[in-house]
């Protein structure tokens, strides 16, 4: 039986701009109208992105990322905040039916990260997930993700760090103590890792890239055709911007 | 799910001249979740559940926290009670929310 086709989307934005695409794509699935799609992107420049029900002050380094311009922006989904630096990390989107995902949630993550943990190994990287929503490497966090979910879609975005300023990354992220504790380290600096600090070479994002496509079609079944958004994508995410981008929507909790 | 690992709590005064009461924990193999309540008296002001959790769906999430606002301290883990079966909590559950709400409830003297 012929694989089912699927979009592919490979661009890069600001941080605005990326998080109000992958809305859009999720409102615009469960209307039926945009093709089951994974994206993958980059941010440009620099950005820091926050859970849905994060405390800005609580995740960030506010004076930190205001003294160096890093763009810090909220997610409609859950989970913890994010360093995603322009040279060292490609962020996944998947966005699709609901029913491609039979289960429960923790299900689906687990199916979406099988596809980072092919990735990861295909470097020859022992990597393993980590339920809810991590991919580890030796017990180092490489890839978190989350998932939003409307009735009959979900939209589930994560980072793979290949070669992340991890030391930016402790600067720039704040984790509260009793988190540190319970991973059994004093900074987040020593809980996470990236493909190129692990393989002690220099890994380049095309080689991410390539990976991981790959592992999508085989973890996912499908057949990844490169596509483009329709123009109620690109208008639905324009409207979206507003929000990213209001101090609202940033400090609301 | 076991239960948490490390907990706190905390105390300071509001924007609005309220106090603010705090408790944290971090779930074992799961995530943070923090809930601050402004109180005046016993009566709360304000609800805040904050953390690296996931909530399905999440508006669920503000519709507790408005529930909340208005109610005696003593009475949230009832509003907790009544979000069963209405939200899926992934990385915590109700019943650390209504742990903490209990302890808060417990630190306001009330």
């Amino acid at each position: 039986m012929a694989r089912p086709k699927w979009r592919l989307i490979v661009d890069m934005g600001d941080g605005y701009w990326n998080m109000a695409v992958d809305e859009a794509m999720l409102i615009l699935r469960d209307r039926g109208e945009i093709p089951n799609t994974i994206r993958l992107y980059a941010f440009r420049p620099s950005c820091v992105t926050i859970g849905y029900f994060q405390k800005v002050a609580e995740s960030v380094n506010l004076d930190y990322v205001r003294q160096r311009g890093i763009p810090v922006v909220r997610r409609v989904t859950g989970g913890g905040s994010v360093y995603h630096d322009e040279h060292g990390e490609v962020t996944y989107c998947v966005v699709a039916d609901i029913s491609e995902f039979p289960g429960s949630i923790e299900d689906s993550y687990r199916r979406i990260c099988s596809a980072l943990v092919r990735a990861v190994r295909s470097f020859g990287l022992p990597a393993e997930f980590k339920p809810v929503n991590d991919v580890v490497i030796r017990g180092r966090k490489v890839s978190g993700s989350a998932q939003a979910r409307r009735s009959r879609a979900l939209m589930q975005h994560g980072t793979l760090m290949y070669d992340t300023d991890l030391e930016e990354l402790a600067r720039v992220l704040k984790a509260p103590a009793e988190k540190l504790r319970a991973h059994g380290v004093s900074s987040i600096y020593e809980r996470v890792t990236t493909l190129s600090r692990e393989l002690g070479r220099k890994v380049r994002r095309e080689e991410v890239v390539g990976a991981l496509v790959r592992a999508f079609e085989v973890e996912l079944g499908v057949r990844l055709a490169r596509g483009s958004y329709t123009r109620g994508e690109e208008e639905l995410a324009r409207q979206l911007l507003k929000k990213y981008r209001s101090e609202e929507w940033l400090y609301r909790r | 799910m076991p239960g948490s690992s490390s907990r706190s709590t905390g105390a300071r005064s509001g924007s609005t001249g309220g106090r603010v009461l705090s408790a944290s924990r971090k779930v074992i193999g799961g995530k943070m979740v923090k809930v601050e309540v402004e109180l005046v008296g016993r009566r709360v002001r304000r609800v805040t559940i904050s953390g690296d959790f996931f909530a399905y769906p999440a508006e669920v999430i503000e519709e507790m926290e408005r529930e909340m606002a208005g109610a005696d301290v003593g009475e949230l883990c009832s509003v907790v009670d009544r979000y069963r079966g209405r939200v899926e909590l992934v990385g915590i559950t109700l019943e650390d929310l209504r742990e903490l709400l209990r302890q808060l409830a417990e630190a306001s003297g009330a």
